[in-house]
C-alpha cells in the first residue's frame, strides 16, 4: 500500500470536523459551485426547463441599459456610504477614546443600532421619512427646510437609503476604530507627549499608524457589504424605486432570480456582483497601501 | 501673587470639552430619536399616529396595536415560526460547530488549514452569490415554505460564524484538563466532553450571536417562506407595508418593538464580546 495512512490523531480530527463540513457543503459550498453552472443556463422555474446557453445570460445583461443603471447605482451607493461611515465612525471613536465621564454608556448607545435587524431599521426610517405623517419633514420645517419627498423623489431616494443604512453601519466602524485605539500601548503616547507633540501630530504619527491595519480591515468589509449586501434596508424603504432610482445589485438579483424565477439570469447577476466586488476590494487594498 | 502655571491649559481643556460633549450629544440624538419615534408610535392611539403636525410627546397611551398584532394579524404564528427557526438553527450550528471548532483547535489533519480559511472566507462571500441555487436546492427537497428550509439556509451563515468564535474559545482553554482526563483513562471523547464543559460560557456567547444572526435574517426568510406555515416576523412586518389604504404603522412599530426587545436583552450579555467577535475575528 502506497497510500499514506493518516495517524490516529488526524483521523479523529477529521471525524470531528466532518459533520459540520457535510452540512456546509450542502448549504454553502455546493450552491456556490452550482451558481456558476446556473449562470450558464436558461431555466425559468415552472415555464422553461434547464438547458445550457453558454454565456448568453452575461451577453444579455451587458447589452441591457437597465443592468448598467443598477451597476452604477450600486457603485454610487458604495462610493458615498463607505467613506461617510468611515469618517464619522473614526471621528466618534476618537471622541470616545478621550477620558470622558460615562464613556461606556455612550459607547453602548452608539453601538445599539448594530443589534437591530436591518429590516426593522428600514421600517423605522420609512416611517420617519413618510411624506404625510412622518417626523422628519415637520422637524426640518421648523428649521425652515423642506418638505422633502425623501422616498418619492428619484434624485433624493438614494441619499435617503444611504442615510438610513449609515444609521446601522456607522456602529460597525466605531467598533473597529475604537477597538484599534484601545489596543495601542500607552507608552507610545507617553513618548510622543515627552517630545511635545500636538493632538493632531499625536493622531498623525501615533494613533493613525497604529490602527491603520484594523481600519483597512473595516473598510474592506464595509465596502464588500455595501456593494453586495444592501438588501433589507433598501427593500423595505424603496424596493428599488421610485422607478429604478435605488435598484441595486442584490435587489436586482432577487427580483430576476426569485421573483420572476429566471434562475439562470439571476445567478449570472449574483456572480457578476461577486466579480466586481473582488475587483473593488483589490483596488481598495492597492490604494490603501500607498 | 503667583499664578498657577497650570491654569491656562486647564481653561483651554475645559473649553475643549464643549464641542466634545456637543458632538456626543448630537450622535446620541441621531441614534436614539428613530428608536424613540418608532417606540412612541407603537403606544399612540390611531388618531395621534396619523396627525398633522405629528405629536412628538403624547400623554394618551394605548396597547391596542400590540393586541391588534395578535387579533387582527397572525403575528402569534409568525413569532412561533421565528422562535422555531432560530432555535433550530442554533441547535444544529452549536452542536456541529462546537465539535468542529474543537477539532480545528486540537487536531491537525491534511487540509485543516484550507478548511479553516474557507470558514474565514465565508464572511466575505455574500448571500447573492448563492441564494438562487440554495433556493433551487431547498425547492428540490420539497422544503419551500417549511421551517427546515429556512433553518438550512440560516445554517449557511451561522455555522461558519459559530465554528470561528468557538475555535477562539478552545484555543484559549488550557489543555491540561483534557490531558489529565486522558491520563486518568478517559477516551478522546471524554476529553472532548471535558473541554466542552469548560468552554460552556463561550458556547453561550456563540449561541447568542447565532441567535441574533438568525432572528434578524430577512433575505433567505423572504425567499423561502410563502404562507403563515413558515413566515417569520421580519417578513410578516415587511408584508404589512403592502396593505391597501393606509399602512398600519401602529402595528408595524409594535411588532418591531416586541421583535427587538429580546435582542436588546441578549445584547446586554454579549456586550463585551462584540468587539472580539467582529473585530478580532477578522484581524487575527
Amino acid at each position: 500500500m502506497r497510500i499514506p495512512r493518516l495517524t490516529k490523531k488526524a483521523q479523529y480530527g477529521l471525524l470531528l470536523v466532518a459533520p459540520a463540513f457535510a452540512l456546509l457543503f450542502l448549504v454553502y459550498i455546493y450552491p456556490l459551485v452550482f451558481n456558476v453552472d446556473l449562470s450558464l443556463s436558461r431555466w425559468i422555474l415552472g415555464r422553461v426547463d434547464k438547458y445550457y446557453i453558454g454565456l448568453g445570460n452575461y451577453e444579455l445583461h451587458f447589452s441591457d441599459p437597465l443592468f448598467y443603471r443598477v451597476l452604477a447605482n450600486t457603485f454610487f451607493f458604495t462610493a458615498v456610504s463607505v467613506p461617510l461611515e468611515f469618517f464619522i465612525g473614526l471621528g466618534l471613536a476618537l471622541l470616545l477614546s478621550k477620558a470622558i465621564k460615562g464613556r461606556s454608556i455612550f459607547l453602548a448607545v452608539l453601538l445599539l443600532p448594530m443589534m437591530i435587524a436591518p429590516v426593522i431599521v428600514g421600517l423605522a426610517w420609512r416611517w420617519l421619512y413618510a411624506w404625510d405623517y412622518g417626523a422628519l419633514n415637520p422637524i426640518l420645517g421648523m428649521l425652515g427646510v423642506g418638505p422633502i419627498a425623501w422616498l418619492g423623489d428619484p434624485s433624493i431616494a438614494m441619499y435617503s437609503v444611504i442615510i438610513a443604512d449609515a444609521w446601522c453601519t456607522i456602529p460597525f466602524m466605531i467598533l473597529f476604530a475604537f477597538s484599534g485605539i484601545q489596543m495601542i500601548p500607552n507608552e507610545r503616547y507617553e513618548a510622543a507627549r515627552v517630545n511635545g507633540a500636538s493632538s493632531w501630530q499625536m493622531f498623525k504619527y501615533v494613533t493613525f499608524p497604529s490602527i491603520k491595519g484594523i481600519l483597512s480591515m473595516a473598510l474592506i468589509i464595509r465596502a464588500m457589504d455595501a456593494f453586495t449586501k444592501l438588501f433589507d434596508v433598501a427593500y423595505v424603504l424603496t424596493g428599488g424605486g421610485p422607478g429604478y432610482a435605488t435598484e441595486v445589485l442584490p435587489i436586482y438579483t432577487y427580483r430576476i432570480g426569485l421573483k420572476f424565477f429566471r434562475l439562470g439570469s439571476g445567478a449570472a447577476v449574483g456572480l457578476i456582483t461577486l466579480f466586481f466586488a473582488a475587483i473593488m476590494i483589490m483596488v481598495i487594498m492597492k490604494a490603501w497601501r500607498r | 501673587m503667583k499664578v498657577s502655571p497650570k491654569k491656562g491649559p486647564e481653561i483651554k481643556k475645559a473649553l475643549m470639552t464643549v464641542p466634545l460633549y456637543g458632538a456626543i450629544l448630537i450622535s446620541l440624538i441621531w441614534v436614539l430619536f428613530p428608536v424613540y419615534w418608532a417606540f412612541s408610535t407603537s403606544l399612540k392611539p390611531e388618531g395621534a399616529i396619523f396627525s398633522i403636525p405629528p405629536r412628538f410627546i403624547t400623554s394618551e397611551l394605548t396597547l391596542e396595536h400590540y393586541s391588534g398584532l395578535f387579533t387582527r394579524y397572525p403575528f402569534s404564528i409568525y413569532f412561533v415560526n421565528s422562535i422555531t427557526i432560530t432555535i433550530g438553527t442554533l441547535i444544529v450550528s452549536v452542536m456541529f460547530g462546537s465539535i468542529a471548532a474543537y477539532g480545528f483547535s486540537r487536531y491537525e489533519f491534511p487540509g485543516s488549514k484550507y478548511l479553516l480559511s474557507l470558514i474565514v472566507l465565508s464572511r466575505m462571500i455574500p448571500p447573492v452569490a448563492y441564494v438562487i441555487p440554495l433556493y433551487v436546492l431547498i425547492w428540490s427537497f420539497g422544503l419551500v415554505d417549511t421551517h427546515l428550509g429556512v433553518i438550512l439556509a440560516h445554517c449557511s451563515i451561522v455555522l461558519p460564524f459559530t465554528i470561528w468564535i468557538m475555535k477562539g474559545f478552545f484555543d484559549e482553554l488550557p489543555r491540561d484538563f483534557e490531558e489529565a482526563a486522558m491520563v486518568d483513562g478517559c477516551s478522546r471523547l471524554g476529553a472532548l466532553r471535558v473541554a466542552l464543559r469548560l468552554a460552556l460560557p463561550g458556547l453561550g456567547v456563540a449561541a447568542i450571536f447565532g441567535f441574533v444572526e438568525s432572528w434578524n435574517e430577512f433575505m433567505f426568510a423572504l425567499t423561502i417562506t410563502r404562507s403563515p406555515a413558515s413566515l417569520t416576523v421580519p417578513v410578516g412586518l415587511a408584508m404589512l407595508l403592502e396593505r391597501p389604504w393606509r399602512i398600519p404603522w401602529g402595528e408595524i412599530t409594535a411588532g418591531a418593538a416586541l421583535f427587538t426587545i429580546p435582542i436588546f436583552i441578549l445584547g446586554y450579555f454579549i456586550e463585551k464580546y462584540i468587539a472580539r467577535a467582529f473585530v478580532l475575528g477578522t484581524v487575527r
